[in-house]
C-alpha cells in the first residue's frame, strides 16, 4: 500500500504498489531536502521523487493525495459499505479508470485484512464494471466496438485478484423490457435492431443539439440503472470529477436547471432504484489524467462518443471551454465553482440514510450526523421528478405550469387513458409536457403538437411510467386539498 | 417573397427579435418591447402611484431607452410617477463631459428634470485625478463605489423614494455567472432580485431585468434615440469580458439562454443560513455599511492620506483597521493635501 503520509513509508520498501511505476525506494532516511525547500523537477511534497508533465507531485504523492480524497468521500458519506455490491460505470476515460483502480485497491486491502482476521471481520464489498456503447445514438456503425471491449476487458482482467464481472450494454437496451447481455461478446439477437430503430427515431425528434446530448445522458443513466438492478448491485459509481461538475454547473445554469442542479452533484443520490455515488467529486480532471499517465493506467478512447453532435452548437461544449479558459487563468477556478454549487441546498434523497452501525462508526470517526429534515404538516406537496431527466420539479412549475400547457391540459387530461395494449396508461402529450421540467420541455420535447405526441410515444417505458405516476400523485394531492368539499356517492 | 410580421400578419417584417427569433415589423416590435417592460413593472410591483423616481442616466443606450420608455409608459398607463433624471459626473474628460451633453438633451426631449451630482462636489476628487494617483489598476473599484453612493446621495437630495437603473438581462446573467465563478454565494442569492435595498431608504429597481441588450440597442436605433455610445476611457475589464463573451456565444446558440440563466439564478436553492453581511451605518457619513466605515469613506480616506491602495490591498491588521482607527481618532493625520469631502452640501 502506498504510504499515506506522503512523507515516505520509512520501511525502505517503496511506496509504489500497483499505483506507482517507480522502483525507487522511499525511505525517510534516504530523503534529501534541498536547502531552500524548493527544487525544480522534484515533487513538491516528498521533495525527493522527480516530477514530470509540469505537475508538482510525483506519482506516489499524487496517488496518496487522490486516494485520500477518494477515501474521505467514501467514508464520510458512507458511499460504499462492506455489504454493498458496487457497479462502476466505465467509459474508458481517466476518471472512471481511477475510480475502478481505487475501489479495487481498497477491496484488496479489505480482503487482506479479512483474511488476516481469519473471517472475524466484516464482508468485503462486491465489484462489477459496466460499459455502455452509444454508437446507435449517433446513427453510425459502432466504431471499433470489439476493439474497445477487448481493451476494457484487458484492463479489468489484468490483476490477479478476484475477477471483476464486466457488463456490456448498448444505449438502445433502454427499450428492452428485459434481458441484457452480461458477458463480453455481443451476439446480435432478435429485437436489437428494432430497439436501435426506436432509439434513432426518438433522437430524430430532438432538434436542439444540447437537448440531444442531454437525452443521451439520461438514457445512459436508465441503462446503467437497468443493469445494476438486474444484477443485484446496490451502488452505482460514476467517475464525475470536480472539473466536470464545474462545467456542468455553468451549462445547467444556462439551461435553466438552477432549481434541480444541486441534486446532480452530491456524493449520494438515492432518487434512482440503485443509489448513485460520486466518490471523485473533489478531484480535478487534470490530476486524474496525469495520474493515469504516471501510474501507467491504461485508458480507452471511445470513438463513438467523439463524433456525436455539432459541438459548436452545444451549450455543454461551450461551457466546458469557458471553464477550461477560466481554469487556465486560475488553477483553483474549477474548485471554486464546484464549491459554490456545493453550497446550494441538496434534496432529501441526497442524504445517506444513517443506521445504528453507521451512526456508531460516524461517532468513532468524529463525523457529525446530519439531522433529518423535519417536514411540516403544511408541506404536503408531493416530491415529483421529471420523467425525462429525473430532476426534482419545482413546485412553481408543476402547480402553475406555463399557461400554454396548463390551459390546454386542463381540458383533455382528466385522467390517464389506457393504451391499445391495455397494460400501460397513456397521458396526452400536453399532460406529459406538463409533468416535465422547464429545461426538458424547451430543449428535448418538440415545439409542435403532432411531433410531441410521436416523441412521447417513442420514449422508453420507464419515462412514460414516471409521467403517469407524477400525474397520479399530483391528482391525489389536489384531491386532498379539496377533500372536505367533495360529496361521496352514497351521501344524500 | 415578402416576409410578413409574425404578430400582425399584415406589415412587412423588418427585424428578427433577438429574444425569440420572431420576425416582426417595427410597430409590433415597439409594442411588444414596451408592453413586456410594462408587464415586468406591474408583475413585480416596481412602483407605487405618486412615487418620486430617480432614473439613473449615464447617457448610454440602456439609460436613454429606460428614460424614454418610463416616460412613455408613465403617460400611457398612468402610473402617476414623478420622474427625474439623475446623472453622475465622475470627471472623466472626453467621456463623461460628452455623455452628459446627451443627458442634457434627453432632459429637453423627455420633458423631465435632470440633476447632476459630481464626484468633485461630493468627494473633492475627479476620476481623472484618482487615476493619476492610483493608475489604471483598481480605478474601476473607486469609480464603482463612489458612483453607487453618489447616486444614492443625489436621489436623497432630490427626495426620491425609488431609483430605476438600466441593468438589462445580459447584465444580470453576467453577474450571476461571475458570482458562481468567484464563489460568492451571498451575492449570488441577492443579485437576481429585481428590487434591491428595500430595507433601506432608497430601493433600486431594474425594469429591464428581462430585456435583452440587443433589443434595447434595436429600440434605440429604430426610434433614433439620442444616446452616447463611447466606452469609458478607463473601462477595460478583462474578467467581466470573459463572462460577457460567453453569454454572447450562448445567445448565438440559444437566445433563450439569457433568460434561463436568470431563471436559474432566481431558483437556486440557497440556504438561508448562508452568511450574509450585517448592514449597519457608516460612522463617518451615515451611509449603509457592513463595516465601521463604508467602502467609499475608506477609499476616500486613503486618497486624502496619500495611501490610495488603502481599502484595496489586503493588509489586515496594518492597513485598513489601523487606517480607520487613526483617521477616526486623529482626524486628518496624514493628509496629503487639504482635500476633504464636502458632505455638508448634501445631507444623507
Amino acid at each position: 500500500m502506498a504510504c499515506e503520509s506522503g512523507q515516505g513509508c520509512g520501511a525502505g520498501q517503496g511506496c509504489g504498489t500497483n499505483a506507482c511505476s517507480s522502483e525507487n525506494l522511499c525511505s525517510k532516511d534516504e530523503r534529501v531536502f534541498p536547502p531552500n525547500g524548493k527544487k525544480s523537477g522534484v515533487c513538491a511534497k516528498c521533495k525527493e521523487q522527480p516530477t514530470s508533465e509540469d505537475f508538482e507531485l510525483c506519482c506516489t504523492c499524487l496517488h496518496t493525495n487522490l486516494i485520500s480524497k477518494f477515501k474521505t468521500a467514501v467514508n464520510q458519506n458512507s458511499l460504499v459499505t462492506p455489504a454493498d455490491h458496487v457497479l462502476v460505470a466505465f467509459s474508458g476515460g481517466a476518471a472512471s479508470r481511477v475510480a475502478l483502480e481505487f475501489l479495487r485497491e481498497i477491496r484488496l486491502r479489505q480482503q487482506t485484512d479479512l483474511d488476516a482476521s481469519r473471517g472475524q471481520g466484516t464482508r468485503v464489498f462486491g465489484l462489477g464494471v459496466v460499459f455502455v456503447d452509444e454508437a446507435a445514438a449517433w446513427s453510425g456503425p459502432s466504431l471499433d466496438l470489439e476493439h474497445t471491449i477487448e481493451e476494457i476487458s484487458s484492463i479489468i482482467l489484468t490483476e490477479s485478484e478476484r475477477p471483476v464481472p464486466l457488463h456490456i450494454a448498448k444505449l438502445q437496451d433502454v427499450f428492452e423490457a428485459e434481458g441484457l447481455r452480461s458477458s463480453v461478446g455481443l451476439d446480435e439477437d432478435v429485437g436489437i435492431r428494432s430497439s436501435e430503430e426506436m432509439l434513432q427515431e426518438l433522437l430524430r425528434n430532438v432538434e436542439d443539439v444540447t437537448g440531444k446530448e442531454d437525452l443521451v445522458t439520461y438514457l445512459r443513466m436508465q441503462v446503467l440503472q437497468k443493469i445494476a438492478k438486474e444484477h443485484g448491485y446496490t451502488k452505482l459509481v460514476l467517475g464525475v470529477c470536480s472539473s466536470r461538475i464545474a462545467a456542468r454547473s455553468i451549462a445547467a445554469t444556462a439551461k435553466g436547471q438552477g432549481y434541480s442542479f444541486s441534486a446532480d452533484i452530491q456524493y449520494w443520490d438515492s432518487r434512482w432504484p440503485v443509489t448513485v455515488v460520486l466518490p471523485l467529486r473533489d478531484v480535478l480532471a487534470r490530476e486524474l489524467d496525469v495520474y493515469c499517465r504516471l501510474a501507467n493506467l491504461k485508458t480507452v478512447v471511445n470513438k463513438n462518443t467523439l463524433h456525436g453532435t455539432d459541438k459548436s452548437k452545444s451549450i455543454n461544449e461551450l461551457s466546458r471551454e469557458f471553464v477550461s479558459l477560466l481554469q487556465e487563468q486560475n488553477f483553483s477556478r474549477e474548485y471554486t465553482i464546484t464549491r459554490t454549487m456545493g453550497k446550494l441546498k441538496s434534496f432529501v434523497f441526497n442524504t445517506p440514510p444513517v443506521g445504528p452501525i453507521e451512526m456508531a462508526l460516524r461517532r468513532r470517526r468524529g463525523i457529525e450526523t446530519p439531522k433529518p429534515e423535519t417536514v411540516s404538516a403544511a408541506n404536503t406537496v408531493p416530491d415529483l421528478l421529471c420523467p425525462i431527466c429525473s430532476a426534482p420539479l419545482d413546485v412553481r412549475d408543476f402547480l402553475h405550469g406555463d399557461v400554454e400547457f396548463t390551459d390546454k391540459s386542463s381540458n383533455n387530461a382528466e385522467s390517464p387513458s389506457v393504451n391499445s395494449k391495455g397494460d400501460l396508461p397513456a397521458l396526452s402529450s400536453d399532460t406529459f409536457k406538463n409533468m416535465c421540467c422547464p429545461s426538458c420541455r424547451f430543449q428535448i420535447l418538440p415545439k409542435n403538437e403532432p411531433k410531441t405526441e410521436s416523441m412521447v410515444k417513442a420514449l422508453p417505458e420507464v419515462m412514460r411510467d414516471r409521467a403517469v405516476a407524477n400525474f397520479e400523485d399530483k391528482q391525489c394531492w389536489m384531491r386532498s386539498r379539496i377533500q372536505e368539499y367533495l360529496l361521496s356517492d352514497d351521501e344524500d | 417573397m415578402v416576409r410578413h410580421c409574425e404578430l400582425c400578419k399584415a406589415k412587412r417584417a423588418a427585424l428578427v427579435r433577438p429574444r425569440n427569433r420572431q420576425q416582426v415589423c417595427k410597430d409590433c416590435f415597439y409594442t411588444a418591447f414596451e408592453e413586456e417592460i410594462h408587464q415586468t413593472i406591474v408583475d413585480n410591483k416596481l412602483f407605487n402611484r405618486g412615487d418620486r423616481v430617480a432614473v439613473a442616466a449615464s447617457g448610454g443606450k440602456d439609460s436613454t431607452v429606460l428614460a424614454h420608455v418610463l416616460t412613455l409608459l408613465n403617460k400611457r398607463h398612468d402610473y402617476g410617477l414623478d420622474l427625474f433624471l439623475l446623472s453622475i459626473d465622475e470627471g472623466i474628460a472626453g467621456y463623461r463631459d460628452d455623455s452628459l451633453e446627451t443627458v442634457k438633451r434627453n432632459e429637453t426631449q423627455y420633458g423631465i428634470p435632470l440633476e447632476v451630482v459630481s464626484y468633485k462636489t461630493l468627494y473633492n476628487w475627479t476620476m481623472d485625478e484618482i487615476v493619476k494617483e492610483i493608475g489604471l489598476k483598481n480605478n474601476c473599484t473607486f469609480c464603482g463605489v463612489f458612483r453607487r453612493q453618489a447616486l444614492d446621495r443625489g436621489a436623497a437630495k432630490m427626495k426620491a423614494v425609488k431609483m430605476a437603473t438600466g441593468h438589462n438581462a445580459d447584465d444580470v446573467a453576467e453577474t450571476i455567472l461571475l458570482n458562481i465563478v468567484r464563489g460568492d454565494i451571498a451575492r449570488l442569492a441577492r443579485c437576481t432580485s429585481i428590487i434591491t435595498g428595500e430595507e433601506g431608504a432608497l430601493p433600486r429597481c431594474k425594469p429591464f431585468k428581462y430585456t435583452y441588450e440587443k433589443e434595447i440597442v434595436m429600440y434605440a436605433y429604430f426610434k433614433k434615440l439620442d444616446y452616447f455610445s463611447t466606452e469609458c476611457t478607463y473601462s477595460p475589464n478583462a474578467y467581466r469580458g470573459f463572462a460577457r463573451e460567453f453569454i454572447k456565444d450562448l445567445e448565438a446558440i440559444r437566445p433563450q439562454a439569457i433568460l434561463d440563466i436568470i431563471s436559474s439564478g432566481e431558483r437556486f436553492r440557497i440556504d438561508s443560513t448562508a452568511k450574509m453581511p450585517e448592514q449597519g451605518l457608516c460612522e463617518r457619513c451615515g451611509y449603509i455599511s457592513s463595516q465601521k466605515w463604508c467602502k467609499a469613506c475608506v477609499l476616500l480616506d486613503g486618497l486624502n492620506r496619500g495611501l490610495p491602495k488603502l481599502g484595496i490591498t489586503r493588509t489586515r491588521g496594518k492597513g485598513l483597521a489601523n487606517g480607520v482607527e487613526n483617521a477616526s481618532g486623529g482626524g486628518k493625520l496624514a493628509s496629503k493635501d487639504d482635500r476633504s469631502p464636502s458632505k455638508a452640501n448634501i445631507d444623507f
